[in-house]
């Protein structure tokens, strides 16, 4: 199982001697290992979902060790992870043109941190992989080297920085209290704690993901990150790095310090709140935005809110909902964000103003992206709506009529900008156009990525039987 | 077992692809298709699918759904024919796509298919108002698009709620959560205070477009107006408010498609008081209406498209003395504004006269009254200042309206009369009023007569006030309001961005010190 982390590891490090003596088809390398990656993760997921592998790495007995584990309930997540980057390497391999080796390296040892971050069941790997989540991000953003994106990546890692050390200080102090950093043992020394050090511990946690995961407060260094950043990395932090992150924490909170605590203790109050607040004031920000990637990334702050407030409701059918949600918006938002990369190859610019009237010249892609963004939106018959109604549904059985209201009044806020963007782009241009066509394996990607928006929402179940799995996370 | 509204909605999907010469055709027999199916589905048969965790019933067929299914269809197809010269190959799908969603609506039986529908229904109509020839619709098919999500979620909330409490998604008359379903229905009828969006848009969209709107949006809003909240006595008195203000806003008007738009919800009020106040008469009444609206607010919106073809003007301050250049459609304008005011052997003449007889309410009475002289007033203004009064500069025709146009406007011309002459051609659907009604009785004749021959006596007192002339628009619009509040909320918050790292990280630890800070609460 160690192959999950290991191989896109040794595949990163070996594409550096590779690009010495073959330059050519590194594309062809690079997408043809990861396929045999995805076979590989087929063959454990296979095992996993019969009964739970435990790993432990150098034979290491105990809570000295490294240990990995793998249950039905983290397979969702590694499938996800898997099928998302992969379609994003096969849009880079067109999409990317200078540095493109360093590129695909630094994806490759960002899903292999991603993985890590979800199969790990020890607190300080967790954070091991969570700073190698970060330290890869910060290069991806940072690697096309444009002098005005460096303020935004400065910002980002800053801001992750201060997380990390949040989180640093909450693992030193339950070192501290309990002498152990496993998930399990920690989850039965914990009871001994009071109830302060306890509260003290989460939220030190919910800080210190929570600004990898743009909570409210938390997120000025978003949209920032993306207006100058590849709009693959968008994608690929919008899609995955804040959502592998969101799945830890929750791991984290659920394994170690039980829904009990979670409900006892006012947190779980302050979180749905929390959510609350943050999608509103995001979808109010993204309305005002005049690029595209920001109004995507205010989007996804959002879609955050609605995330954390699912999760937070701590059952079984909330948790479920939540994960279709993820799965959800990993989908919709990388869509969206790779349509707009390919709009961008077309007018050069990701100004809205500049968008106008490109329904015209790329209209396949454009009744792609209007599927995208309706889905996103949570209207039927897409996707997102199924999800929103069953995180909604839950809401409201768990006695929080405010929330639930608010949450589908954000639908309506976000209907407000996201028809401006339909509005914009089938108005009939003044000048001459003609249908441009592109690459097809943008297209491709794109294409994928939106078919399965649309049948999800016809047919959620095919997902939603793997993410049932995922109830586990609330006893285990 | 299908939903006739499934064939119209993959059937649309066809007709993207299809050639242009076959596409009238095509769309032809996809109508026709969709007829012989609901003819041929047995009544009371339900159709469940599992879902989720419950079961959506994609099929249940009744009498009322039946009829409104046959209605909507025959409509359909007199439309299609109307614009098939002028209808492009995105206006024939989406058009086709938004009739299967309204006919799918009204045959499915749960809320959870009940809320896609009606949002598949926004979602098409949206597209199909959004036309480049007609750059204002930009704004006001954005306009309408939020003002149905602001219904739609109420929907869906009132939905929530009452899943909640009674644990069922069959669809049913409500107890719980009124005020949402209430306003979710409002905005889809456009209730007078809510009803903004529908003048806006059909007064704007291309004239081809807007003959396919008047029928759906609406009447889908009263068929779940009789579905979700029929029966309660005081939605009866909204109604009437509703009819009295929209004819008293249409009286003012000058442009037709607007003063038309104004009627829609007048009328719709007629229909309201039927199928609220409780009287199976009435009920029958407030659906022969809804017929009867189709038919003849449908043909009212094609005359004044074929004026619009015919001479590019809609304003009757531009027109006049058209009898003469158009005498097919003057021949319609006249069976169609006697049908609507109510007048015997007409079909508007019958489904009013039911709802009179279902009405006992004193005020409900003289209000449906005051209505109806103010529809016959807008109508006598319509066909004498377009059709008869001599302008003072001769209108000029353009080119004459086309056949198809003219074979459209006679389908529902001749419904017209049929219905009127013979009521139970359509009532037999509905399964036929128990009581004997004597329609061509000499009293009935009078009763329907009335305010017509009023509308005539008062013409000389109310001429000023209705002769078309220049005027001052205001445009005042409370919903607009919200927007600019958002608007500014917005830019607010943007200024509280920016770019200050020191300030970003204060937020942080500010946030770290409140939730820290309930630890010792």
């Amino acid at each position: 199982m160690i192959w999950l982390i290991i191989y896109p590891l040794l595949t990163a490090f070996s594409l550096g001697i590779i690009k010495k003596y073959i330059k050519q088809s590194i594309d062809l390398i690079v997408i043809s290992n990861f396929s045999i990656y995805l076979i590989i993760i087929l063959n454990i997921i296979i095992k996993a979902l019969k009964s739970p592998i435990n790993y432990q790495l150098g034979n290491w007995k105990g809570s000295l060790g490294i240990g990995l584990k793998l249950g039905p309930d983290g397979v969702f997540m590694v499938c996800l992870i898997a099928i998302i980057s992969y379609l994003i390497l096969i849009y880079c391999s067109v999409y990317i043109t200078k540095e493109k080796v360093k590129y695909y390296a630094l994806i490759l040892i960002l899903v292999a941190a991603m993985m890590g971050l979800v199969l790990t069941v020890d607190l300080f790997n967790l954070y091991v992989f969570f700073e190698m989540t970060s330290i890869a991000s910060y290069a991806l953003a940072a690697v096309n080297k444009e002098v005005d994106n460096f303020e935004g990546v400065l910002k980002y890692l800053v801001i992750g920085s201060f997380g990390g050390l949040f989180i640093l200080l909450a693992i030193i102090i339950s070192y501290q209290l309990t002498g152990t950093l496993n998930l399990a043992d920690l989850a039965s020394q914990v009871k001994r704690l009071s109830y302060f050090q306890r509260y003290s511990i989460v939220s030190l946690l919910l800080i210190g993901f929570g600004s990898k995961i743009a909570l409210v407060p938390l997120h000025p260094w978003m949209p920032d990150v993306y207006t100058f950043s590849n709009i693959t990395f968008n994608a690929l932090s919008s899609a995955l790095i804040i959502k592998a992150v969101l799945y830890s924490l929750i791991k984290v909170i659920y394994t170690v310090f039980k829904a009990e605590f979670f409900i006892n203790s006012n947190l779980q109050l302050i979180l749905i709140y929390w959510g609350v607040i943050t999608f509103l004031i995001a979808h109010i920000l993204a309305y005002q935005q005049e690029n595209i990637k920001r109004l995507l990334a205010y989007s996804s702050i959002a879609h955050m809110g609605y995330l954390i407030i699912a999760f937070s409701l701590a059952t079984e059918a909330g948790i479920i909902a939540a994960n279709f949600h993820l799965l959800n918006h990993a989908l919709m938002k990388s869509s969206l964000f790779l349509i707009s990369g390919i709009f961008a190859l077309e007018v050069n610019s990701y100004q809205l103003e500049d968008w106008v009237g490109l329904g015209y010249k790329l209209p396949y892609k454009t009744l792609l992206f209007t599927m995208a963004a309706l889905a996103i939106i949570g209207l039927p018959p897409f996707n997102g709506f199924i999800s929103k109604w069953l995180i909604v549904k839950e809401i409201i059985q768990q006695g929080y009529y405010n929330a639930a209201f608010l949450l589908l009044m954000g639908t309506i806020l976000s209907l407000i900008y996201y028809l401006n963007l339909i509005k914009l782009l089938y108005q009939k241009p003044q000048e001459d156009y003609k249908i441009t066509n592109q690459n097809y394996r943008l297209t491709g990607v794109v294409t994928v990525t939106t078919a399965l928006c649309f049948l999800l929402g016809l047919f959620p179940s095919i997902a939603l039987n793997l993410i049932n799995q995922t109830a586990i996370l609330l006893g285990g | 077992m299908i939903n006739p509204g499934l064939i119209y909605l993959t059937g649309s999907i066809g007709l993207y692809f299809i050639k242009e010469k076959w596409r009238l055709g095509f769309a032809l027999l996809i109508s026709i298709l969709t007829v012989v199916t609901i003819f041929l589905l047995p009544q009371g048969q339900i159709l469940k699918v599992p879902f989720l965790d419950f079961k959506l019933i994609l099929v249940e067929i009744t009498k009322v759904n039946q009829f409104i299914g046959i209605i909507f269809i025959f409509f359909s197809i007199a439309s299609t024919i109307y614009g098939s010269n002028l209808l492009s190959r995105k206006d024939y799908w989406l058009s086709y796509f938004y009739v299967g969603s309204s006919l799918a609506i009204i045959f499915v039986g749960d809320f959870f298919s009940f809320y896609i529908c009606w949002e598949l229904m926004t979602i098409s109509s949206y597209f199909l108002i959004f036309n480049n020839k007609k750059p204002i619709t930009r704004q006001t098919s954005y306009y309408y698009f939020i003002m149905h999500l602001v219904g739609a979620i109420s929907l869906l909330w009132g939905i929530l709620l009452h899943y909640n409490t009674v644990g069922s998604m069959e669809l049913t008359t409500l107890n719980v959560a009124l005020p949402f379903f209430i306003l979710a229905v409002g905005i889809k009828l456009a209730f007078i205070g809510l009803h903004t969006w529908l003048p806006k848009n059909y007064a704007n969209a291309p004239f081809y477009i807007s003959v396919i709107l008047s029928a759906y949006t609406t009447k889908v809003g009263v068929y779940s107006f009789y579905r979700l909240l029929g029966h309660k006595q005081y939605l009866a008195y909204a109604g009437i408010i509703t009819a009295v203000i929209g004819v008293l806003l249409a009286l003012s008007q000058t442009k037709v498609r607007k003063l038309l738009s104004y009627h829609i919800i007048s009328q719709i009020g007629y229909m309201i008081v039927g199928l609220s106040v409780g009287t199976t008469i009435a009920e029958v009444g407030g659906l022969l209406h809804l017929a009867n609206n189709i038919i003849y607010k449908g043909l009212l919106f094609m005359i004044i498209g074929a004026v619009i073809y015919a001479t590019g003007e809609e304003d009757l301050i531009n027109l006049g003395g058209l009898a003469k250049k158009l005498p097919f459609t003057t021949i319609y304008t006249v069976i169609a504004a006697i049908s609507i005011a109510g007048i015997p052997f007409f079909n508007g003449h019958i489904s009013k006269l039911l709802i009179k007889k279902g009405v006992t309410d004193p005020i409900l009475v003289w209000g449906m009254y005051l209505a109806g002289i103010g529809t016959s007033l807008s109508f006598l203004k319509i066909t004498y200042f377009a059709f008869f009064k001599k302008h003072s500069t001769e209108v000029k025709i353009k080119q004459k309206p086309t056949r198809e146009m003219l074979i459209g406007m006679g389908i529902l011309a001749t419904a017209c009369l049929g219905i009127g002459l013979n009521p139970n051609l359509l009532l037999q659907i509905l399964g036929g009023i128990k009581k004997e009604v004597h329609y061509f009785s000499l009293h009935y004749l009078w009763v329907g007569l009335q305010p017509t021959l009023l509308a005539i006596g008062l013409l000389k007192v109310a001429y000023p006030f209705i002769k078309p002339q220049p005027h001052q628009h205001h445009h005042f619009d409370l919903y607009l309001l919200f927007g600019q509040g958002i608007d500014y909320l917005g830019s607010q918050l943007s200024k509280w961005h920016n770019g200050d790292l020191r300030r970003y990280i204060l937020w942080i630890l500010t946030a770290l010190v409140l939730l820290w800070g309930q630890a010792f609460i």
